[in-house]
């Protein structure tokens, strides 16, 4: 026995030196790297605080609740979400904190299902510390936690971007915000855009069938209709669609101009590459994923002559969200992605509520919430005068070679009824 | 638009083959089905992107490289998920490979990260046949994967580590009566099924990119291969990927690409309407 443990240790340590030695080079480098801005960042935290005489933080922390996925199908908006927590909790910290007190992210794991996320949810609203709760980035986990947020009585701000949601946090939920610029704004930009300045004039639309990407696709098509167009084709796909050959084969048959997709990364990425790999020109115009650093990594020259209307780009013109995008590059040496710089925001505001509110008070933080009518954030300027649809807007981007070229950015009007 | 699709449709189904030959291989070897199986591809695919890309090793020794790190995670997998509850009930089993299944996924997360990743073609570019445009990357996939199936044809059939395989898959009891090494034996059924299978994740990958996800709806297609051609038929694994490819990829054209999955399985009952074992289903029927 003795003799068969001690094979099995040192098999598992071959198969390490193997799988992990390789990067260990690389590693090296990255935690150099990191040390190096670690150290840079604190020499330069340090030097505020003297230039501007801050005290230090003092007292128990104020506690604000994150639901993100951290493990399963969807980890990655979890990788994103823990890193932005790390940079935003040390700024506003070493910036004196909110209230005088440092602020702590609690995080739960929403486990990529609605249940999940609900369960995560539930878990962080019963500690009375817990003054705020993030959603996660799927409208349809945050809409499947809005009742509980009700329930609770607790301000809770949705990451997704769905009019569902929009109208959900606007009508039904007063402790419901929705603070992405919705779906609704972006795609019909879009569309504009894609009619008026390209002059395109027959469209095809490639949709996953989970929610938002359905919800996506119906913008799309409510937007040709403003212009009396019909898509010539709309072709759905399940997630985790792996080959799209018989999608596209329906697509390239319909004699479209342009094609419009609505899907995550990793999809997204695949079918711009089949796409392009079957002999399609035609420009591809799609949801936010369509420019998502990841996808344009994964998919390369393929995502050439792709637009999209998206929340962020890392390069982005925001002043906040550009040195956001340079810090998490220097700290995780990886571009930032929206799910990082979507809870850079949500922090960020609803430490401006608890600040305008005076108090960690469940209910005056929420009533504040609605005092903030202009808030600059990392991703665009923040509206919340009502809670759905604050985000005021986005940006409209071209890839070309592998880098997301802005054309145009995206700004609209609050309207109160 | 036929042409593409059926090259498509081949080069899907011929790994859903090969997942579904290494869960064919454990099943006769052990009699579980192996629900951890689709993990070994995204696990191989992986390991395939640490030669390629991390080490920048050439693709066709990163496939090598990838299959032989297979193999000792299919030994490993055995020791650890089969053997210590090889003389419990059927169910303590496959829960075991389910609950590894588990890990596999979380501990490429944590090894590889949850950004999705490519790595080189064994052949760049497209070739043009009539109005179709094809990936070589997916007549690679033909290729490779047919000859993969050769070599385990050779291995099983005609070598004499083959015959005790297939000897300790007909009854254990007693290929350890004729001085097989039973536990040798199965660990090299495991290390097979899992190269085989590791190798498939590795041509996938430049395609459809790595996660640590990959592995589960290619898994669930697999079984249903498994179950068109025939529980524990090899041959029947392999025509059973084909048809699931070709239905997925012809389906999805000309009836539904919402359903593609549906349409899998409307198949798989219209099969098993007609021929109840599947299509090479008789033998399992006469070990029975």
């Amino acid at each position: 026995m003795k003799k068969a443990v001690a094979l099995l240790l040192a098999v598992f340590l071959a198969v390490g030196l193997v799988g992990c030695g390789s990067g260990k080079e690389e590693a090296k480098e990255t935690a150099a790297k990191t040390e190096a801005a670690k150290e840079t960042q604190a020499k330069e935290t340090e030097g505020d605080k003297e230039a501007d005489g801050e005290s230090e933080v003092s007292g128990d922390p104020i506690k604000i609740g994150l639901t993100t996925v951290l493990t399963g199908d969807r980890a990655l908006e979890g990788q994103y979400a823990s890193n932005a927590v790390k940079i935003i909790e040390e700024e506003i910290n070493s910036a004196g904190g909110v209230l005088g007190r440092p602020i702590e992210v609690v995080i739960e794991d929403a486990l990529g299902t609605d249940v999940g996320a609900v369960n995560a949810y539930r878990k962080l609203a019963a500690d009375d510390d817990i003054v705020a709760i993030i959603g996660p980035d799927s409208s349809n986990d945050g809409m499947a936690q809005a009742p509980s947020a009700l329930e609770f009585s607790i301000l809770t701000t949705a990451q997704g971007s769905s009019p569902t949601l929009r109208d959900m946090c606007n009508n039904d939920n007063k402790w419901l915000f929705q603070l992405r610029a919705c779906d609704e704004t972006l795609c019909k930009a879009l569309i504009k855009y894609a009619v008026e300045d390209l002059g395109l004039k027959s469209f095809a639309i490639l949709h996953d069938t989970e929610t938002s990407s359905s919800d996506q696709a119906r913008l799309f098509t409510e937007a040709l209709a403003d212009y009396g167009i019909e898509p010539m084709v709309t072709v759905p796909f399940t997630t985790g669609t792996k080959d799209f050959s018989s999608q596209i084969a329906q697509v390239q048959n319909s004699g479209a101009e342009a094609i419009i997709g609505a899907a995550f990364q990793t999809e997204a990425a695949i079918l711009v590459t089949q796409i392009r790999s079957m002999g399609i020109e035609a420009p591809i115009l799609g949801s936010n994923a369509f420019a998502d650093p990841v996808t344009i990594q994964l998919a390369g020259d393929a995502t050439d002559d792709v637009y999209c209307a998206s929340a962020w780009v890392p390069n982005t013109p925001n002043e906040k969200g550009n040195a956001f995008a340079k810090k998490y590059q220097e700290l995780y040496g990886e571009e930032c992605g929206k799910a990082a710089a979507q809870i850079y925001d949500h922090i960020s505001i609803i430490c401006e509520a608890i600040e305008r509110a005076g108090t960690t008070d469940r209910a005056a933080v929420r009533d504040a919430m609605n005092t903030i009518d202009s808030y600059p954030g990392a991703i665009t300027t923040y509206d919340c005068r009502t809670n759905g649809d604050c985000g005021r807007g986005g940006l409209l981007v071209r890839v070309k070679d592998q880098k997301a070229e802005i054309i145009a950015e995206i700004t609209s009007e609050k309207v109160i009824e | 638009m036929n042409l593409q699709l059926l090259i498509s449709g081949m080069s899907m189904g011929i790994v859903y083959g090969l997942i579904a030959m290494g869960m064919v291989l454990i099943f006769r070897s052990v009699g579980i089905m192996n629900f951890a199986q689709g993990e070994f591809l995204m696990f191989g695919g992986y390991f395939c992107y640490t030669f390629n890309q991390i080490l920048h090793l050439p693709i066709v020794v990163s496939l090598l490289l990838a299959s032989l790190s297979m193999g000792v995670v299919g030994v490993l997998f055995m020791r650890s998920s089969y053997w210590p509850l090889r003389n419990a009930q059927a169910k303590a089993i496959i829960v075991s490979a389910m609950g590894a299944s588990i890990a596999f996924k979380e501990g490429a997360r944590l090894i590889w990260g949850s950004i999705p990743v490519s790595m080189d073609r064994v052949v760049e570019g497209t070739v043009k046949i009539g109005t179709a445009s094809v990936q070589w990357q997916h007549i690679a996939i033909i290729v490779v994967s047919a000859v993969i199936m050769i070599l385990v044809y050779i291995l099983l059939e005609k070598t004499f580590i083959g015959n005790m395989m297939q000897a300790t898959a007909q009854d254990q009891y007693m290929a350890s009566l004729t001085g097989i090494p039973v536990i040798f034996s199965i660990g090299l059924t495991f290390a097979l099924s899992a190269m085989i299978t590791g190798v498939g994740g590795g041509l996938l990958a430049p395609i459809f990119f790595l996660n640590n996800v990959m592995g589960g709806t290619a898994g669930a297609k697999a079984f249903a291969a498994i179950v068109i051609g025939g529980f524990g038929s090899v041959p029947g694994a392999i025509i059973g990927g084909l048809i699931v490819g070709l239905v997925e990829a012809f389906g999805g054209a000309y009836i539904s690409s919402t359903y593609q999955l549906v349409l899998i399985y409307v198949v798989l009952i219209a099969i098993l309407m007609i021929r109840p074992q599947g299509i090479f289903g008789e033998k399992i029927q006469e070990k029975a």
